[in-house]
């Protein structure tokens, strides 16, 4: 089962990388939000990791441009970010994010917040 | 150009002089030399100078003094003034080195160069006094000798071979900076330049393809930055810093920067050179370039590297530096009961500090007098003297003075902490005043000052920084600092000179004893700043100022500003005759006169 | 009785020097080397006989196993005249003072850097506390370190001594600095376990998503703990910079506070400068 790791930082891709592998997902990955869409593009995508602040394309406007493509709309996103105030998770959320976690995070809370965000039919 | 013109070169180096005294002479310049601004000033005023070429630093005075005494004479006025800054000796930090550059400019130096020791400088200086002086200069002076070839000084390539190789490797290094938020700036040096972008060495450690900014500082104090990428890494001088390239955005900015530091290194086209010359003349931004500046809300954002606890270095002298590096050693320390939070400000004669008082748990303003002045026991004296009437004056328009000790032989004062700002801040933005709130302002004052001169202290530096606004809008006099006791013998006398220019009494100029009429005339002074928007009396110098406020005739305030009434104008012109018997003589007379121009 | 360690001084500085000390301090002198170890001391004031490039060298290394500790250091010559200090005070030194100048004027300057630091306000605390806590917290989630906060001091300027730092400028309703700032052993140390990898295996640019993510991190969380105080703030793009000597402003009527940490006995700081813009002068 596929994810994407979406995030600047590949620190911060390893990171999520070692925890998701270990859960049994292929993590693919994707330093900006523009790499994001055209993975998605190739299809077969369960689930997005994504980060807010990223060049060239942002997490947000990333969430905007799945929720308004039909092949896309009903992928799971989990935004990760380390702005973790009540105004910012419910943009997320309206935005057309599943769930929201801030970082810093145990690879047990990644693991609860995966878990939260994808349909129980859909996990590895 | 007078053709027995000459070129002064002033440096303390008597190596340097000769060896540029000499290449230049040898190039056909007729050259003066001296070591300080003294001997300096001796060939001024026996020859006559096309050029002054300076060292930052003379033997007996500093660069800056020197030009700055230069532009405010109107003899020399003229002379175009160049630094010329040897590495050798001074080896500053970029911000510093900027903020001297931009000093020299905004002084009136019509340029800046620094012998980096890597170029042949005599090289680098005839270039640019070519630049600087008309093309026949040489010729018209006396010592013609072989003018050098601009063809074979030129190491760069010229215009043909520039579009066909366009790397471009500097002369010397050239300072940029780099940021990646637009708020924090990063310095760099240019190690590599073409149209494309530049390769620089810095400590930002930025990753591929990440956007930064990058921004040069133009004279006039004003930035051009522009958008670019970071294409290359690699660290350099592990781990102290690294060589970035950037590739540049298209863009207007990257034009200027490119064409500014393309200037800088000298490798301008040879067609271009007169525009440059036209350009060095007027080394002010145009308003045509003016759109891509920093926006004055963005500059304010920018951090400042001038110490302010030091920034009083050059105009004062090494005793004023020892006493700042002293206020500066007290920066988050605790004094007896109180803690020094952060530095507000230094004065003659005190360091000013916010405070915390850690008994009674409120902020104060600690004032640390001088250790020179609180070692002199008359002046402890004088202080302790000071403190009781000062502390005597329980008035809602005075700020405080709540306790005084010592620290070893240092004295400070534990004072009223006046949330808020000075006259003189509120004046730089005075769309904030209307003309009843500064006449409300005047007579809350002079109504303050009545209280104060009925237990006979004369304030003695009434100046528009001395009256503060707090935050509730209450109007408080502060720094009675020198405010001395009028007990007739007219003995002590304030330490070094009189108070503010701008705002001083001819008596005070004059070091006669003062009176309260002195208070009345500074009073005038300062409000007559606050309706006008300008002083009474401006000058270049402090000598020029008190000249004026010892003989020139006032313009009366009606005519500055037409939309006082008649009445106002009157009685700032009572307040500022020149004899003080011909002022009022009490607050009282004052402050009924005022009334009646509100009402 | 202050402890101040004197380096380098010829016997005859040594007696210059006398004149310039304050009652209730010991000097104790030495050559320099390699290993001084100068934890214990209130001072340290180094001679400079002629100005020569090792002494920027001195200085950075002296500064440097003051590990993140306010320490003063004197950088004192006999020059007459005012030599450029900045150089120096880039390289770590605190103050530069010469005997050509009054032994009074001396004599106060040292006497004002031996007065013990001020502990924070009540008010500071309120703001220094979440990122005391925050900063703990982030390490102990995403490296698995215990990191123990040593002490603050307070500057009016933000003066950068580690090997690789993450600067954070804030907007908002407060408007500051932050800059965490690490020798390298202890960054790479700190990002391996991060990434439950092997040292060997830190490049630079893991090193600066490091860095970067954990001042976005502390930001971030801080952040938060402001809502609707003061001091909240928004941030921007954290900035990665290398190498020790860098200063980020000065800073009129305000502050910065320097929080050092210890992890396993190795140091690092992180400097908060934050002003609320309502804030009284």
């Amino acid at each position: 089962m596929k994810l994407i790791v979406a995030d600047d930082s590949r620190l911060v891709r390893g990171i999520v990388d070692k925890i998701v592998t270990a859960l049994g997902f292929e993590a693919l990955h994707a330093a900006n939000g523009k790499e994001t869409l055209d993975i998605l593009e190739n299809g077969g995508i369960s689930l997005v990791l994504l980060d807010w602040n990223m060049p060239v394309l942002n997490g947000m406007d990333v969430i905007k441009k799945m929720r308004s493509d039909d092949r896309f709309k009903n992928i799971p996103v989990l935004m990760v970010s380390t702005e973790s105030e009540e105004d910012r998770i419910q943009q997320v959320l309206t935005a057309g994010a599943q769930g929201y976690l801030p970082k810093p995070f145990t690879p047990g809370q990644l693991t609860e917040a995966i878990g939260r965000v994808l349909p129980d039919n859909s996990r590895p | 150009m007078n053709a027995k013109s000459h070129l002064l070169l002033v440096n303390r180096e008597a190596r340097f002089l000769k060896t540029v005294s000499q290449s230049l002479i040898e190039a056909g310049y007729p050259v003066l030399a001296a070591d300080s601004k003294s001997a300096a000033l001796d060939l001024l005023s026996s020859s006559s100078i096309a050029l002054v070429i300076c060292d930052s630093e003379l033997s007996d005075c500093d660069g800056y003094d020197f030009l700055a005494y230069l532009k405010n004479n109107t003899a020399s006025r003229n002379i175009p003034f160049m630094f010329l800054v040897s590495t050798r000796f001074v080896v500053d930090s970029l911000e510093e080195e900027v903020s001297k550059i931009l000093k020299a400019f905004d002084m009136g130096a019509i340029d800046f160069i620094i012998d980096s020791m890597e170029d042949d400088v005599s090289r680098v200086l005839i270039k640019r006094i070519n630049k600087i002086l008309p093309a026949d200069f040489r010729e018209e002076s006396k010592g013609l000798l072989t003018p050098p070839s601009d063809r074979s000084d030129e190491s760069m390539p010229g215009p043909a071979e520039r579009r066909d190789s366009k790397r471009i490797i500097p002369s010397h290094a050239v300072s940029v900076e780099i940021s990646r938020d637009g708020v924090l700036w990063i310095p760099g040096q240019i190690t590599n330049i073409n149209e494309q972008g530049l390769k620089m060495e810095t400590s930002l450690l930025g990753k591929l393809g990440m956007q930064v900014y990058i921004r040069v500082p133009l004279p006039g104090a004003r930035y051009v930055r522009a958008e670019c990428h970071i294409r290359h890494i690699s660290i350099i001088r592990h781990p102290s810093s690294a060589e970035i390239g950037v590739e540049a955005d298209d863009s207007i900015e990257w034009i200027e920067i490119y064409n500014y530091i393309a200037k800088l290194m000298g490798i301008v086209k040879a067609a271009e050179t007169k525009q440059i010359a036209a350009d060095a003349q007027a080394p002010l931004p145009t308003d045509a370039s003016s759109g891509i500046a920093d926006r004055p809300q963005e500059r304010k954002k920018q951090y400042v590297y001038v110490d302010p606890v030091l920034h009083a270095v050059h105009d004062g002298s090494a005793q004023k530096v020892l006493e700042n590096k002293f206020y500066r050693s007290l920066i988050g320390k605790q004094l007896g009961n109180y803690k020094a939070v952060s530095f507000i400000g230094s004065g003659s004669m005190a360091g000013v500090f916010k405070g915390w008082d850690v008994l009674l748990e409120r902020h104060v303003a600690l004032k640390v007098i001088s250790y020179k002045l609180s070692a002199i026991p008359s002046f402890r004296e004088m202080f302790i003297r000071e403190a009781r009437l000062v502390s005597r004056l329980t008035h809602p328009n005075i700020a405080q003075l709540y306790h005084i000790d010592q620290m070893d032989d240092v004295m400070y004062f534990i004072m009223e902490l006046i949330n808020g700002g000075t006259l003189a801040d509120i004046l730089k933005d005075r769309n904030k005043l209307s003309l009843a709130k500064c006449l409300e302002y005047f007579i809350t004052t002079c109504r303050t000052l009545d209280f104060v001169s009925k237990q006979n202290i004369v304030h003695r530096d009434i100046k528009p920084a001395n009256i503060m606004i707090d935050d509730r809008g209450v109007l408080k006099i502060v720094d009675f600092g020198i405010a001395v006791k009028d007990d007739g013998t007219g003995e002590e006398r304030k330490p070094d000179g009189f108070g503010s220019p701008l705002y001083a009494s001819p008596e005070c100029i004059m070091g006669r004893p003062l009176d309260l009429c002195s208070d009345i005339y500074s009073l005038g002074a300062t409000f007559y700043h606050v309706f006008a928007g300008v002083p009474p009396f401006e000058g270049d110098s402090d000598e020029i100022i008190t000249a004026k406020h010892l003989n020139e005739q006032l313009v009366p305030l009606k005519k500055r500003s037409p939309m006082v009434s008649g009445d106002l104008s009157d009685i700032i012109g009572k307040m500022m005759a020149k004899k003080p018997q011909e002022r009022y003589q009490s607050y009282r007379a004052l402050a009924n006169d005022l009334t009646e121009v509100v009402h | 009785m202050k402890k101040i360690l004197g380096i380098d001084f010829s016997p005859k500085a040594e007696i210059a020097l006398l004149k310039m000390m304050v009652k209730d301090a010991y000097i104790q002198y030495e050559k320099f080397h390699d290993d001084l170890d100068i934890r214990d001391n209130d001072m340290i004031i180094l001679w400079m006989e002629d100005r020569h490039e090792q002494i920027d060298q001195k200085i950075c290394k002296l500064r440097y196993a003051c590990k993140f500790q306010n320490i003063p250091i004197i950088l004192m010559h006999e020059q007459n005249r005012d030599i450029a200090s900045q150089p120096f005070i880039i390289a770590g030194a605190t103050e530069v003072l010469s005997f050509a100048d009054s032994a009074a004027a001396c004599r106060n300057i040292i006497n004002g850097y031996l007065i013990p630091g001020r502990e924070p306000l009540p008010e500071e605390k309120e703001y220094l506390d979440p990122f005391i806590r925050n900063t703990r917290h982030i390490l102990k989630t995403m490296a698995g370190i215990d990191a123990e906060f040593k002490k603050v001091y307070f500057s009016n300027t933000i003066r950068i001594f580690g090997d690789v730092s993450g600067i954070m400028g804030l907007s908002g309703i407060s408007e500051g600095t932050l800059a965490v700032t690490f020798y390298w052993d202890l960054a790479k140390t700190i990002i391996a376990k991060m990434m439950s990898t092997e040292e060997d295996l830190i490049d630079a640019e893991l090193i600066h998503d490091g860095v970067s993510e954990i001042i976005n991190m502390i930001s971030g969380t801080t952040k938060k703990d402001f809502v609707g105080k003061p001091y909240h703030f928004e941030i921007t793009l954290p900035s990665v910079i290398v190498g020790p000597g860098h200063q980020i402003g000065y800073f009129q009527n305000t502050t910065a506070a320097v929080l050092i940490f210890e992890v396993d006995g190795q140091s690092f700081a992180l400097h908060v400068c934050i002003k609320p813009k309502t804030a009284a002068v």
